[in-house]
């Protein structure tokens, strides 16, 4: 439509100077024409000399010099006449509102229709009804004691399988005593964003040991987890760039890309070769259009929190560095539970730092707190700080929370020289948690093996998604699916029974998750049980859950 | 007020050229860096990699925000009370370099009036009554609960809280998250969809804009507070129907907010909801601001314009502000409730809230509520009411142009020009007072303002000395606009929330010089004529104390390993320091208005109002640690309630066992009171780490 009114404009513009024109050429003659001596007529035009005449007489009054060239016409104020043209030409563009070409409109809407549509119109309800069947009560917690809990209308404690607890931190002693020093100094809430006297010094604190214990130039807290990819993922890409992202990727990560609106591709979960694939069509599509070089982002989780398994860190490592994509890695399952000092999924995987180029992980895991964190380099973190929306926008983490990150990351760190003997806190079972890193990780990851190699000898019914991966976090899906709503029927029906069935000693039962997903997920995972291990868990305490798994499955599945 | 708010045309032109050669000169040097240094210097990306921040963006960054960082992003030390401790920083690379300029913390602080958190009722600090709960709560259910709602992280205190949440708003039903931003940013996308429209305010705040960008429905904005554009675009848009298709909107959402935190204005809500009722949308009130702090029971919005909350389908809020703690809640019909337990993402998959964070709400909810038993909560809300609207009165007296509705917390001071704004900053903190400043692209570029966030916390001296000071700062960064269309429009809509609020012979009467110099008095008016509930909540001014010691801290230069103490009874000698410990056990209790502190039948257990100031060598840098036994002995009968331990700056109070007192150590001004439990002696042991610079 634009085009076709330029076009327009242009036709215009050219039918105006050559009426123009044609004016003044017959003006000049005319005036040429009263001067011009009388006697000389008109030549003849079949004689070669008369042409030649004609010639000459013509280009006397067209060529330099003569009456009809532009430049006598410009002196002799002919110049006033195309500006005022041209005037005219802009007055008449200045009316015009715009270029646009009206179709022929209909009539817009009266009033009266107006209303009547309203009238006519009725919506949806605010919500559908929820089937009897998803309403679910959660099972309420009245009391922690180290892995295990308390739970409403048991008396009887039982063991906590269901939260993320790796390092027992959040119900450590230790831990509490720091959380309360710092409620009584620094009240509860900050009552302010990081921006406007919301940061305090022990968040700058806490962040200076992320990146102390990460080794990078800086880092950063947020004050949720879910929050704390969904603000990194805007702040880094928007619409002109490009994310590469496993299909696994769970809801924070699909928050962020979608708020982000970049372009955006997934991969088969942890197939590198098809995310090789993807990368290539992206630049062959780039090379093609002549795009300019863009931000380019690969999103994977170094434990996958709805599967439990591990991303191939190091050979995607290799496709980000060939392809020269950054790299995001999501480590909040992993961070302080994989590699040698607790640092995540790619540690454990032998990436330096520097490879990856954010590492973004949540603080209410292995750390025992609420928040999330991201470390990378200056730029990147000095980035966030003002582009980062739920950093910028929302109130900053309560103090006491803070303090307790320090305290978890201090003595994880400390724990790397073995001389230090920081207690884990554990009142119950093995005092598995006393020691540092040096000595803690490794158990837990024996645990983990060991529960995980446990299950993989076989639950009725049920099988154990990842298999002998070091991932804490668990899934059992039904091995032969019927539907979501029967499956999740189901492994409903298995927790319940984990959680009454007694399973002596004084403990109550088990309890363990069956996750839900919210139905604006782009991509839902299949129903599964959820399982935490952690370092409170002693063998005893493993033996009762898995006893008390294949029990409740059995019944369930009838095998 | 947008209406009121047009910067006078010198100014503009004044913004307009300093900012063109703040980018002239940045320009200037970015050239002459790279004359002196080709290459390098500009610290190159990875090769082959885009930059993270684009070069425009970068510019403006290194060049003129660069230049004003030291405005923002300000430490504090301690709890963000009425008075806090603002770590001071320094610039060690002037902006010259490449990069942002850098700011370290050189170590010490500054306690300065804090004007700028959202701790609108004074919970910000501990509380006598909610502390000991969170640090009952933090032992009984742990630092977190490592676990989504869904999955084992839903504990008694957050039944507990939901309840008192419906309760609280007098609706079906609540469920609460763990940050503010993510209710909103994950209740929006779960309500509405493709094929649903929203309509939100162009104020609105980040996470409203977030969530609806994820919700995928299609977005429109109206005119800031402009119920006749709504009702215009709402009918526009039902007759039109989606976009392209036609088909008719599957349901439309209005989005508005309770208090707009940049503006301080309330939302027009009457006229909101009487427009979308009418249109069959479905109405989301974001609260943050408002809860706690509108409404003569701190209820909110609703509460403000008397509007029924149940006409409101979604209510959102935060308790970030006014309860001193973390996280947002939904509340509204149960249906509603159910579907967001079942579907919201941020139920699903987000760490549950804290249970020490949920219990610090329960705990501040209750007070407000009165179900403490005492009528704290309810003097805190007067209280905060009191100091907003004799804030803005004053402001509004002096010249300034002070936006917001009267009882709003929140009330920006226009300075327009963003060098005025910068400056101000910075002379504020130099006179010993916090205040928010925001510029582009927070606000627009002409638009610049600086912030005050009223507290109950804040002592009517507090805000005097406050005001002092902005009033030379008026004349020194030439604030006064004399801006009569808005001083007449304040002035109308004073009128206006008088009649509402306390009759029409209040408001015959009400004028803002009235209130600036103490001349009408609204309660007055009250059936029952009672007088102010409260003489302060907070405490004495840093100014008082700086004139006394000519000291910069403050709070901490009060008598040092002294103990005082004052029989507080009614006919008690009127020495200072028993006016002062009167005044603030009125402010634990409901007091009446002659300074004597009357007994609540709740407050049987009484003990003189005693004053311990713990502080020791005050001037010798580095950290002191005093260990002092205070003892509280009852008072006689009648007296009121409440001993008081106030320990030097930035220091904590632990007491025995006696009865769970934390008493902050904030200076004087903290009323953390104990409650004696009827035991005539109590020890506490206070613990003073004092940074003293
Ligand atoms: C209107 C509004 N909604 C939501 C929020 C976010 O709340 P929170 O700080 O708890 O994340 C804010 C905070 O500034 C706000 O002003």
């Amino acid at each position: 439509m634009r085009r076709q009114a330029a076009q327009r404009l242009v036709a215009a513009l050219f039918a105006l100077l050559a009426l123009l024109f044609g004016v003044l050429i017959v003006s000049a003659h005319a005036q040429a024409a009263a001067g011009a001596d009388v006697s000389e007529s008109v030549p003849n035009l079949l004689s070669l000399a008369g042409i030649a005449r004609a010639w000459r007489e013509f280009w006397a009054i067209v060529g330099p010099g003569g009456k009809l060239h532009p430049a006598y016409f410009l002196e002799h104020k002919g110049h006033l006449v195309i500006e005022a043209a041209l005037i005219v030409v802009i007055v008449y563009l200045a009316l015009q509102h715009s270029f646009k070409v009206h179709p022929r409109a209909e009539d817009p809407l009266t009033d009266k229709e107006i209303d009547q549509l309203c009238k006519e119109w009725t919506p949806e309800p605010l919500v559908p009804t929820l089937p009897e069947s998803e309403r679910i009560e959660p099972t309420v917690i009245t009391g922690i004691d180290g892995p295990y809990v308390y739970v409403q209308g048991r008396k009887e404690k039982v063991l906590q399988m269901a939260a993320s607890n790796y390092l027992g931190m959040a119900a450590d002693k230790e831990a509490k005593d720091v959380s309360v020093a710092a409620v009584d100094k620094y009240g509860v809430g900050s009552c302010g964003p990081r921006g406007f006297y919301g940061t305090i010094d022990v968040h700058l604190e806490l962040e200076e040991e992320l990146a102390k214990f990460y080794g990078t130039e800086a880092a950063i807290i947020y004050s949720y987890d879910v929050a704390t990819v969904a603000s990194i993922i805007p702040a880094v890409t928007n619409r002109k760039d490009i994310i590469v992202c496993d299909e696994f990727c769970s809801y924070a990560v699909q928050a962020g890309y979608t708020v982000s609106r970049s372009r955006l591709r997934t991969f088969k979960h942890n197939d590198v070769a098809d995310l090789e694939r993807v990368i290539q069509e992206l630049e062959a599509e780039e090379k093609a259009k002549r795009r300019p070089l863009c931000r380019k982002l690969i999103i994977v989780e170094g434990i996958y929190a709805n599967y439990g398994d591990l991303a191939p860190l190091d050979r995607i490592a290799l496709i980000k560095e060939k392809y020269k994509y950054r790299l995001m890695v999501d480590e909040s399952h992993a961070f302080g539970v994989l590699g040698a000092t607790g640092r995540g999924a790619c540690e454990h995987f032998g990436l330096k730092p520097e490879q990856v180029d954010i590492i973004a992980a949540s603080m209410s895991h292995a750390m025992g707190s609420v928040g999330g964190f991201c470390v990378g380099d200056r730029t990147i973190v000095d980035h966030q700080r003002l582009s980062g929306s739920g950093y910028c926008f929302s109130a900053s983490l309560p103090p006491y929370l803070a303090v307790a990150g320090i305290n978890m990351l201090r003595r994880l760190r400390a724990g790397t020289t073995p001389s230090s003997g920081g207690s884990s806190g554990q009142q119950q079972g093995d005092k598995a948690g006393s020691g540092g890193a040096g000595e803690v990780l490794p158990k837990l990851h024996s645990k983990i093996r060991a529960f995980r190699t446990d299950l993989m000898r076989g639950v009725p019914g049920l099988k154990l998604y990842g298999g002998g991966v070091l991932s804490p976090v668990l899934h059992l899906h039904v091995a032969k699916p019927v539907s979501e709503a029967a499956d999740t029927a189901a492994l409903r029906r298995v927790a319940e029974l984990m959680l009454t069935s007694g399973c002596g000693g004084g403990v109550g039962g088990v309890l363990v998750g069956v996750p839900q997903y919210a139905s604006i997920e782009h991509r839902r995972p299949p129903p599964s049980l959820e399982i935490f291990v952690t370092l409170g868990l002693g063998d005893k305490e493993l033996g009762l859950a898995a006893g008390a798994l294949r029990k409740a499955a059995k019944e369930v599945f009838k095998q | 007020m947008e209406d009121f708010v047009q910067p006078p045309f010198l100014v503009i032109a004044d913004t307009l050229f300093v900012l063109s050669c703040c980018m002239l000169f940045g320009r200037l040097r970015d050239f002459v860096c790279w004359l002196l240094n080709p290459f390098g210097q500009r610290k190159k990306g990875k090769e082959g990699y885009a930059h993270i921040r684009d070069p425009t963006e970068d510019f403006y960054l290194r060049r003129m925000y660069g230049r004003i960082v030291d405005c923002w992003n300000r430490p504090i030390s301690s709890a963000p009370d009425a008075w806090f401790d603002v770590m001071d920083r320094k610039r060690i690379k002037e902006p010259s370099g490449q990069d942002v300029a850098e700011i370290v913390n050189t170590g010490t602080s500054t306690r300065c009036l804090n004007l700028a958190s959202y701790n609108y009722l004074g919970f910000a600090a501990s509380d006598p009554y909610c502390t000991p709960q969170v640090v009952d709560t933090i032992g009984q259910l742990g630092v977190s609960g490592c676990s989504p709602r869904v999955l084992g992280g839903t504990t008694v205190a957050h039944t507990e809280l939901e309840d008192l949440v419906a309760q609280y708003l007098n609706v079906e039903a609540a469920i609460t998250y763990g940050m503010g931003f993510a209710t909103n940013s994950s209740t929006i996308p779960a309500l509405v969809g493709k094929g649903c429209l929203i309509l939100s305010d162009s104020l609105n705040h980040s996470s409203i804009v977030a969530g609806a960008r994820q919700s995928g429905a299609k977005i429109k904005v109206f005119r800031h507070n402009d119920a006749k554009h709504l009702d215009a675009l709402l009918r526009q848009s039902i007759a039109d129907g989606q976009p392209r298709s036609h088909r008719p909107w599957k349901k439309v959402l209005v989005i508005v907010e309770g208090v707009y935190s940049m503006e301080g204005e309330a939302c027009n809500l009457k006229d909101v909801v009487a427009v979308s009722k009418r249109h069959r949308a479905y109405i989301y009130l974001d609260e943050a601001h408002s809860i706690g702090a509108l409404g003569g029971t701190g209820r909110g919005c609703c509460e403000h314009w008397g509007v029924d909350p149940r006409d409101i389908d979604i209510m959102m809020g935060t308790f970030t502000k006014s309860f001193g703690s973390c996280g947002g809640y939904i509340a509204g019909k149960k249906p509603v409730i159910d579907f967001l337990r079942r579907h919201s993402p941020a139920h699903l998959y987000a760490c549950a809230m804290a249970p020490g964070c949920v219990k610090q709400v329960t705990a501040a909810l209750q007070v407000v509520m009165g179900l403490d038993g005492t009528g704290r909560g309810a003097a805190k809300v007067q209280q905060l009411h009191d100091n907003a609207n004799y804030t803005r009165a004053r402001l509004l007296e002096m010249g300034l142009d002070a936006l917001g509705s009267w009882d709003s917390p929140v009330m920006p001071i226009m300075t327009y020009s963003p060098a005025k704004m910068v400056a101000l900053s910075r002379e504020l903190l130099q006179r010993r007072m916090a205040m928010v400043i925001v510029g582009f692209p927070a606000t627009p570029l002409l638009l610049t303002r600086s912030r005050i966030c009223i507290s109950a916390a804040h002592s009517r001296e507090d805000l005097d000395w406050a005001l002092e000071q902005l009033d030379e700062l008026a004349t020194l960064c030439n604030l006064r606009h004399g801006n009569t269309a808005l001083k007449a429009h304040m002035e109308a809509s004073l009128k206006d929330h008088i009649r509402r609020h306390f009759g029409e012979a209040a408001a015959a009467a009400a004028t803002v010089a009235g209130l600036a110099n103490g001349t009408f008095d609204p309660y007055s008016y009250r059936a029952g004529g009672g007088k102010k509930a409260v003489a302060t909540v907070g405490g004495k001014g840093g100014k008082e104390v700086q004139e006394k010691d000519g000291r910069k801290h403050g709070h901490v230069a009060s008598a040092s390993g002294q103990q005082q103490q004052q029989q507080a009874a009614g006919s008690g000698p009127a020495s200072p320091q028993a006016k002062r410990a009167r005044k603030e056990s009125s402010g634990n209790g409901s007091a009446n208005g002659n300074g004597v502190a009357h007994v609540e039948p709740a407050a049987a257990a009484v003990s003189a109002p005693v004053v311990v100031a713990a502080a020791n060598g005050v001037h010798h840098g580095g950290a002191i640690t005093a260990e002092v036994e205070v003892q509280m002995s009852t008072g006689k009968a009648g007296s009121g309630k409440g001993g008081k331990a106030a320990a030097a700056n930035g220091g904590h109070v632990r007491n025995g066992k006696a009865s769970g007192v934390v008493a902050n150590g904030n200076g004087f001004h903290r009323s953390s009171s104990p409650v004696a439990n009827g035991r005539s002696d109590v020890k506490a042991y206070i613990r003073t780490e004092a940074l003293v610079s």
